[in-house]
């Protein structure tokens, strides 16, 4: 009889603590596109690649960098589910990267997986460093101790790959005997009851098992108390354990290190020390950081800007291109007026935001982020936030999306919790177009004491999403009850030169992230908006038809473009939208808006930036697509029949920027929050709020103006 | 009278004896702060913020509140 062995491609975890240049090895390994960093809590989502050669194949799983396998944080939840296999199969083997000038430190984390018994190896990284700083390792010795097999590699330079694909293709792994009797530190009935309860293998996993019971059975509520249960019955104090295990892995550790490492007269890094005290200084600390703020939002800002107009202008020549090429119908109109502008209005704000994270990137690769943490804090706290928040507050200045996905290195709950719900505040990119048509409309493009108003109108609008930001989130310190403490102790990695490459790979995993997870919906809608924007209730739109081609009929043909612009406009308030439009009027009246802003409100509901495509969409559908005003001069044209007054005057311009200021308008955010505070709670409330606090201050900047 | 690391001047050179118990203990040993390593002050933000410490060769930032419960000696008692 045969026997077809189900063919599964083994896996393998690669886990260390963070900066100790783990996804540095991922990436020469795999040569997958994927994210380096420098910053505690860089490689959060799972990212996997794979290694081959010849026919074997393995998969690697890029772990979150930790210090530990308590649960402290969220990574390092994740990473023991990854290892104990809870949500899929155990991975095979296990890479442990150590850090070669912190042994200690990184040993604690590999004991700990030795004693979960996968088969495994070590790769001592930084060895460069190490040696710089007089430390000498001697590796048999440390083989010989361990049990486990042992590389000394450079994930900066080549040094050690080839020994690691190696040991990987002849699965040199190996099971390490136990590093700490873990039966000193729980009774064995408990060891017994656990592993037969959960079939466990080894005592240690029997041992985390329960002391992860809180964090990983949130859903299994059934064996969480069955675990508490146990716990309670032998008065097992989970934490006084683990401080007990910690303290003599670092002891036996400790032991282990006299006989194998021998450190020479310890060196401090100069150049790191050096940097420091400019960089970390109270008084010139912060200047440097404004100084590589300005860089920063002078990048977004000016430089961006270019790249962008050459998108804006090759899409719509794409458009028209369209429309004059293709046999004109319903297919062409959805591809031109819906399609072709929905796709630009997502890549258009690709420059800023690959911009703004190649420079994220840059800093955390060198060092310098955590130093930013370290600066800011300080001013965040008494915000409710921590100084881990400014990472994904400067995030959100390009796009919120990422910076709440950033809040995740935020290891208290209620601060980060604070920082999701605050940072769709800060103003992104897709209110800019908003903000510049706008202000274009109702500011004067003159000078005042020398600088253009335009431009202080502009910065006005930043500073508000600022100021609501910390406003905001000093309201939600008082209302938001926690029992955690809040707390910082971090890790200020050396300053290194940064690798280019990882930089410039940052930029295009974030603007990959920001397209499909901002572009799919923005499509979608530009598509559901032209649908709903060209057909209404057939029976009074073929009304309409009819009355057209009648009096197309007896006209000169000279009058056929005007009578067609009259009946567009006399379509699309009779279409589905315009119905819509009409509905909201009466609620968004004392804001200062008409039926099309309204439509343009409802549009813009999924992402701000349609705000602009919608109104020229409303302003040019059935139009002449040739016709050459602007949107801009169109919406100045634009005239109230009722009252003959601008629509777009100065009351309803500022109060339409201090709505989009406000608004919660983007369904991507709305699903990032969701995933990443697991319930439509947050969401939910988030929107609410938001919309609420968008139409009152709306309703009050129209009152003063008007 | 027992000296926190808190309470160290710029430079000064000194060594962690005991460290408080807390609920973040977990966390100061799992990132290497051991009784018996050498600890200096580097910098102090402005303002009571983080103060940075060097730590057996490795930069370290903490908070005041936390800096508080280390307790601290001088290198040659």
């Amino acid at each position: 009889m045969e026997i077809v062995a189900e063919k599964r491609t083994k896996s393998i975890a690669i886990i260390g603590n963070p900066n100790v240049g783990k996804s540095s090895i991922f990436n020469k390994l795999t040569g997958l596109n994927q994210k380096i960093g420098n910053y505690p809590g860089v490689t959060v989502d799972k990212s996997t690649g794979t290694i081959r050669k010849g026919t074997s194949t393995y998969e690697l799983i890029d772990l979150p960098g930790t210090y530990s396998l308590y649960p402290n944080s969220e990574d390092e939840i994740i990473a023991y589910r990854v290892l104990t296999g809870m949500d899929t199969v155990k991975p095979d083997f296990v890479l442990v990267i150590l850090d070669a000038c912190n042994l200690e430190r990184s040993l604690l984390l590999g004991s700990q997986v030795i004693d979960l018994g996968i088969p495994l190896a070590f790769l001592v990284n930084m060895k460069d460093l190490a040696e710089e700083n007089g430390i000498q390792i001697r590796v048999m010795e440390l083989y010989k101790e361990l049990g486990v097999p042992l590389i000394l590699t450079d994930g900066r330079k080549n040094e050690g790959m080839e020994a690691i694909r190696e040991l990987i293709f002849k699965e040199e792994f190996e099971i390490a005997s136990p590093f700490l009797a873990i039966r000193e530190y729980m009774p064995d009935a408990m060891f017994t009851a656990i592993r037969e309860k959960f079939n466990l293998s080894t005592d240690y996993e029997a041992f985390q098992r329960l002391v992860f019971s809180g964090y990983v059975d949130s859903a299994g509520q059934e064996n969480k108390s069955w675990l508490q249960a146990l716990a309670s019955q032998f008065d097992f104090q989970i934490q006084q354990q683990q401080i007990k295990e910690t303290n003599a892995r670092y002891a036996r550790i400790n032991q282990l290190l006299k006989r194998t490492v021998k450190t020479e007269k310890r060196q401090e890094n100069k150049l790191t020390s050096r940097l420091d005290g400019l960089l970390l200084h109270p008084v010139l600390g912060y200047f440097i950081f404004i100084l590589v703020m300005l860089l920063v939002f002078q990048a977004i800002f000016a430089w961006a800007s270019f790249p962008m107009d050459l998108i804006d202008g090759f899409f719509a020549s794409v458009s028209s291109w369209v429309y004059d090429t293709l046999p004109a119908g319903v297919l062409t109109d959805l591809l031109a007026e819906g399609i072709i502008p929905g796709v630009g209005g997502v890549v258009i704000f690709i420059p800023q935001i690959a911009l703004l994270f190649g420079f994220l990137a840059f800093l955390e690769d060198t060092g310098y982020l955590s130093r930013v943490v370290f600066l800011m804090d300080r001013l965040m706290r008494p915000f409710g936030l921590h100084g881990k928040s400014v990472v994904p507050l400067i995030s959100g200045l390009a796009c919120a999306i990422p910076g709440v996905m950033a809040a995740r290195t935020i290891r208290n709950s209620k601060e980060r919790l604070i920082t999701i719900l605050v940072t769709p505040w800060m103003s992104c990119s897709a209110r800019l177009p908003v903000y510049i048509i706008l202000i274009g409309l109702t500011v004067p493009d003159d000078l005042f004491f020398g600088i253009n108003l335009q431009a202080i109108a502009l910065l006005s609008m930043y500073l508000l999403g600022a100021f609501a930001t910390f406003l905001g989130a000093l309201a939600l310190r008082f209302l938001l009850k926690t029992r955690e403490k809040s707390y910082l102790l971090t890790d200020l990695p050396i300053y290194r030169w940064p690798r280019w490459k990882a930089v410039v790979l940052t930029m295009y995993s974030k603007s990959k992230i920001f397209v499909f997870e901002a572009g799919k919906v923005i499509l979608a809608i530009s598509i559901v908006l032209w649908v709903l924007a060209s057909y209404g209730p057939p029976a009074k739109m073929d009304a309409l038809e009819a009355q057209m081609a009648a009096e197309l009929a007896n006209a000169p043909e000279d009058e056929y473009t005007a009578i067609e612009e009259r009946y567009a406009s006399a379509e699309l308030e009779t279409s589905y939208i315009g119905i819509l439009g009409k509905a909201i009027e009466p609620v968004i009246r004392p804001l200062g808006y008409d039926w099309k802003i309204g439509i343009a409100l409802i549009t813009s509901f999924a992402a701000r930036e349609v705000f602009v495509g919608t109104i020229a969409t409303i302003y040019s559908i059935g139009g002449d697509v040739d016709n050459e005003l602007t949107i801009r001069e169109k919406l100045s044209q634009e005239v109230n029949p009722a009252t003959g007054e601008k629509v777009f005057n100065k009351a309803t311009g500022f109060s339409l920027m201090v709505f989009y200021a406000f608004a919660m308008q983007c369904m991507s955010t709305l699903a990032v929050v969701y995933r990443e505070t697991k319930s439509w709670k947050w969401p939910v409330i988030q929107t609410l709020a938001m919309t609420v606090i968008a139409y009152l201050a709306a309703l009050f900047t129209y009152q003063i103006f008007s | 009278m027992v000296r926190t690391a808190a309470s160290l001047q710029r430079g000064e050179q000194s060594v962690i004896a005991h460290i408080e118990d807390s609920p973040y203990s977990i966390n100061f040993l799992e990132i290497g702060l051991l009784p018996g390593k050498q600890i200096r002050v580097i910098q102090r933000a402005p303002f009571g913020g983080p103060i940075a410490f060097l730590v057996d060769g490795h930069m370290m930032a903490l908070r005041i509140s936390e800096a508080e419960l280390i307790q601290v000696q001088p290198i040659n008692p």
